[in-house]
């Protein structure tokens, strides 16, 4: 009986270093500074910015979009995004970029638009 | 006070004094049962009002109340409003306190010797919802007094059949997953543990059964609506709900093994009490602003944390005081005494779907564990303080569990209970089943998950095998006994689902350009017939599909919804063998741009920058067509080009209030005055001719063609005009020597009759046009119409193979755990004599 409490415990501890290896692989710091970003350790960073209005240049033929955002810093940054412009994109004021940053550009994977949509009115 | 506050305040005393009269009974007051049961059943009558209150206030418009004004609308069709009753957060507590207080009545009367504590915990869970509603009430005002003519209307992308039945499904299902907790807790303060699992097994099965089409139906809804491609995103709304499902599947199972053996009675409190809790976590994640600044949803109320917050803590400490005081007192039997046993499939499955749960759980609590961590020495340099996990960590951690359940699943059938008194040596299994998880494990974190799919395609197809041959056999015996076997089959062909749809690869992004060469993609032929306007706020574009053998007219949509969201609806072809998915990613159309001077914007694939306005003539005095132009620079492949459209103002051929010049074949009509300038605009329509504008100021002659002006004066009408104000203006035309006056008449806002026309003008190098639509020289701006001459639309197309096994094999599962259903309400009612009933199930299942 007691070697099938040791079969659990060996599962659980086994689950537990899954869990913990993939969350501290996977996990994607929330930075709130450009500077932060550059610094990061991680793959990857999610970065939020008010995005420069007049900067943005997008090469359908590429899909390319480049733009630039700014941090509570003032700072600006340059975001290189390959793939079809986010359809509520040119509405947003601000978007939260996931990527890493490297040759003096951030290149996002994703980018999500943060929208004035609520799950209710704002209050 | 609103009438439904009123009634809240009202039912939250009555369900408070259920409370206390179920815990005097519960101490020995035997007497208070009967006062506890009212009291109970008068604040379930009291929801009921509530919420057909509510709901008549939703039907009837009532739009002063906020909630109904934030999420309904005259134009918005029964169906949907009866939705709205839970489409928000306010709405959707009510609904659940409905539920519950509902469910509760069920509960207590078949309790038996439970009813006191039991209902007491229920009737505190109420209190809760009533607390909750009173802090955020549904009842709430929008700014007192207001007379509110409209709502705000139900947002598009919950107007859908699916999402409308979605939020019940949900609901129900966290009342129900509610049921083995409330027992729980009555059976450890009782100290009695023989029958709660009888009296609740078919409560866990319901709320499976409610929670998983819950679940399954928003990712129906997902599939069909969002248009990014799938059906599952691991949102934290999502998962959410999957939580409490995943430990509910364990507990679910666990009972089954108590039913017959007697075994697993500890496991399965801790699981009904660990289930509950998620049941609440879920709801404090999404309703609370516990994760505002991590997900594109944003969510609700900082208000509600705190008590939702308190109520867990509560729960927490209540329920692992009671498990630890009564835990020696629990006589189970053993789990399993051998490994190749039914009991031992279950306590693995037990762990694994727990395991998965957990994961979950971390993987959504990301933020929080962040923030906490952030406090602790060593682990603060380790975890960020703000983090989440992308999909690969839910990914990576689920492999290997399907992988064990699955295997688990398709033994399931084959391996009997466990023989009584046999008492092998199976180290040597135990050491390998023990390595098999550390080794999975491991293969997760470094191997390809390719290889897992793979494994896990070929393990539930065994699984569909095996529980479809015991249900082939088992049938005949009756229908009752196949439930969990036919809902193994479900599972098995909605893994297969699962792995097959996943196998047709990313999305493939392509642009279709009207009148251009068709473009081939995933063995299909996309020809763009252009767009379809199909509401002012919504677009189609017509794509035709040629493929697999057929021609489709496609039409994915997109939407600007109420919220100045775009909303893409893809267009699914469907077949039982592949989905087609074609998701719209931009949609072909001019594009309307406001421009202050100075500033650049990104239209279509170039810059265009307002430089300045075109000189123009101000003080207007000649015949023809004012214009007005604008100087704007394109930045197209690194070089700029200037472009310049004007837009012309046409006088109308006849202003309101003209009237006849006696004897001159001519009209005149008065476009404007200017009180301060002491000036009148008018035109001359003569019969031949082209008209002619001027503007006169007091006692001046002015020429007008062949016509000389001059203004006498203005004045008002004698009597009150019904309608806005006039004004009489009165001018002496002379004509060919022969000088008359007339009085035409000026209405503000009416009389000019001034049309504008805009010609778009090519702009070199870019395939495009652009038209001056209106200008503001007060801020100095312009709105331009850039068209592009080719229309291109973009789509994300992608295949889904077999993704209709997904939806068959979950509508299987349902059925089979209905009918599990059907047979764990019968057995609720038999009297309690465990033994013959474990002999008479171990010859069923031999």
């Amino acid at each position: 009986m007691k070697s099938y409490y040791l079969i659990a415990a060996v599962a659980v501890v086994a689950f537990v270093a899954l869990g913990a290896s993939s969350f501290l692989n996977s996990m994607t710091p929330y930075v709130t500074t450009f500077a932060e970003a550059r610094a990061a350790k991680q793959d990857k960073v999610q970065v939020p910015g008010d995005i420069v209005k007049g900067k943005t240049t997008y090469d359908k033929k590429a899909a390319a979009l480049v733009f630039y955002i700014k941090d509570p810093d003032g700072e600006e940054m340059k975001v290189s995004y390959r793939g079809v412009r986010p359809g509520n994109f040119d509405q947003a004021d601000r978007v939260v970029a996931i990527g890493r940053y490297g040759n003096g550009e951030f290149k996002a994977e994703q980018l999500l638009v943060k929208c004035p949509s609520k799950y209710q009115a704002e209050r | 006070m609103h009438l439904g506050n009123v009634l809240l305040v009202v039912m939250l005393t009555v369900t408070l004094s259920a409370v206390a009269a179920y815990v005097a009974a519960g101490i020995g007051r035997r007497e208070y049962i009967g006062a506890g049961r009212a009291a109970y059943i008068a604040s379930t009558v009291l929801v009921s009002v509530i919420s057909v209150y509510f709901m008549a206030l939703i039907l009837g418009n009532h739009f002063e109340l906020e909630y109904i004004f934030n999420n309904s609308s005259k134009a918005l069709s029964t169906y949907y409003k009866v939705s709205v009753f839970w489409a928000g957060q306010q709405g959707s507590f009510l609904f659940w306190a409905l539920c519950a207080g509902l469910l509760g009545i069920f509960v207590m009367l078949k309790a038996r010797e439970f009813e006191p504590w039991l209902m007491t915990f229920w009737s505190s869970m109420q209190g809760l919802f009533l607390i909750l509603l009173l802090i955020d009430s549904p009842f709430k005002l929008t700014q007192a007094g207001m007379e509110i003519a409209d709502g705000q209307g139900l947002r598009e992308l919950l107007q859908n059949p699916w999402m409308a039945i979605h939020p019940p499904l949900v609901f129900i299902g966290y009342a129900a997953m509610s049921v083995p907790a409330a027992f729980a807790i009555a059976a450890l303060i009782k100290g009695q543990f023989g029958s709660w699992c009888r009296t609740t097994l078919v409560w866990t099965v319901f709320g499976w059964i409610t929670l998983g089409a819950g679940i399954i139906v928003g990712a129906y809804w997902a599939y069909e609506v969002l248009g990014w491609g799938g059906y599952w995103g691991w949102d934290p709304v999502e998962n959410a709900s999957l939580i409490p499902w995943l430990t509910g599947t364990a507990l679910l199972h666990g009972m089954v093994a108590e039913r017959y053996r007697g075994s697993f009675k500890r496991a399965n409190i801790i699981m009904a009490l660990i289930t509950f809790l998620f049941v609440f976590y879920a709801t404090f994640l999404t309703r609370s602003d516990a994760l505002k600044d991590f997900s594109v949803h944003t969510f609700g109320d900082a208000r509600i944390g705190g008590p939702l917050m308190f109520f867990m803590g509560l729960f927490l400490i209540v329920s692992a005081a009671l498990s630890i005081w009564r835990w020696k007192a629990v006589q189970s039997k053993p789990s399993f005494t051998t490994i190749k046993s039914k009991d031992f499939a279950i306590f693995l499955a037990i762990i694994t779907l727990t395991a998965s749960a957990m994961f979950v759980f971390v993987g959504t609590s990301a933020p929080i564990i962040g923030k906490m961590a952030s406090h602790v020495p060593v682990l603060n340099n380790i975890i960020p303080a703000q983090v989440k996990v992308d999909q690969a960590f839910y990914n990576r951690t689920n492999a290997p569990i399907i992988l064990i359940v699955l295997t688990l699943m398709a033994l399931a059938p084959i391996v009997a209970w466990r023989r009584e008194n046999v008492q092998e040596d199976q180290q040597g299994w135990g050491v390998i089943i023990a390595a098999l998880v550390v080794g999975l494990s491991i293969l997760a974190l470094r191997l390809n998950l390719m290889v897992f799919a793979v494994a896990i395609a070929i393990v539930a197809l065994a699984g569909l095998i095996t529980n479809a041959y015991h249900v082939a056999r088992t049938c005949k015996f009756g229908l009752r006994l196949i439930g969990g076997f036919a809902a193994h089959v479900g599972m098995g062909i909605l893994f297969l689902g699962v792995i097959f749809s996943a196998a047709g690869g990313k999305a493939k992004t392509i642009a279709l350009v009207k009148g251009g060469k068709p473009v081939s993609s995933h063995g299909y032929t996309f020809t763009y017939n252009g767009t379809k306007d199909l509401a002012s706020n919504t677009k189609g574009m017509m794509i035709r599909v040629d493929g697999n053998g057929r021609t489709v007219k496609a039409m994915p949509t997109m939407q600007i919804t109420r919220d100045k969201e775009v909303m893409a609806k893809p267009h699914i072809v469907k077949s039982f063998g592949r989905d087609l998915y074609i998701a719209p990613k931009s949609i072909p159309g001019p594009e309307e741009k406001v421009l202050a001077r100075g500033d650049s914007v990104q239209v279509q694939d170039f810059q265009l920058k307002f430089v300045d306005f075109t000189p123009h003539d101000h003080e207007h005095n000649h015949a023809g067509p004012e214009e007005i132009g604008a100087k704007l620079d394109a930045m197209i492949d690194g070089k700029k080009v200037s472009v310049a459209p004007v837009m012309e103002i046409h006088r109308g051929t006849m202003t309101k209030g003209a009237v006849d010049v006696p004897g001159m074949d001519a009209k005149i009509g008065v476009d404007r005055i200017s009180v301060e300038e002491r000036a009148v605009q008018v035109t001359v329509f003569p019969e031949k001719g082209k008209l002619q504008t001027a503007t006169l100021r007091r006692d001046q002659k002015v020429a007008a063609g062949e016509y000389e002006l001059t203004f006498n004066g203005w004045r008002l009408p004698d009597q009150g005009h019904a309608g806005g104000m006039q004004v009489i203006v009165s001018i002496g035309v002379n004509y060919r020597g022969k000088t008359v006056t007339v009085e035409p008449v000026y209405e503000p806002g009416q009389s000019a009759d001034v049309h504008t026309v805009s010609k778009p003008i090519a702009i070199p190098g870019a395939d495009a046009t652009i038209k001056l639509d209106a200008v503001d020289f007060d801020s100095g701006r312009v709105l331009v119409t850039v068209t592009s001459n080719t229309e291109t639309a973009v789509v994300d197309v992608s295949v889904k193979p077999f993704i209709s096994l997904l939806w068959i094999g979950s509508i299987l599962a349902l059925l089979g755990a209905g009918i599990a259903m059907w047979r764990r309400n019968a057995e609720s009612y038999e009297k309690p004599v465990p033994n013959a009933e474990g002999a008479k199930a171990k010859r069923r299942e031999r």
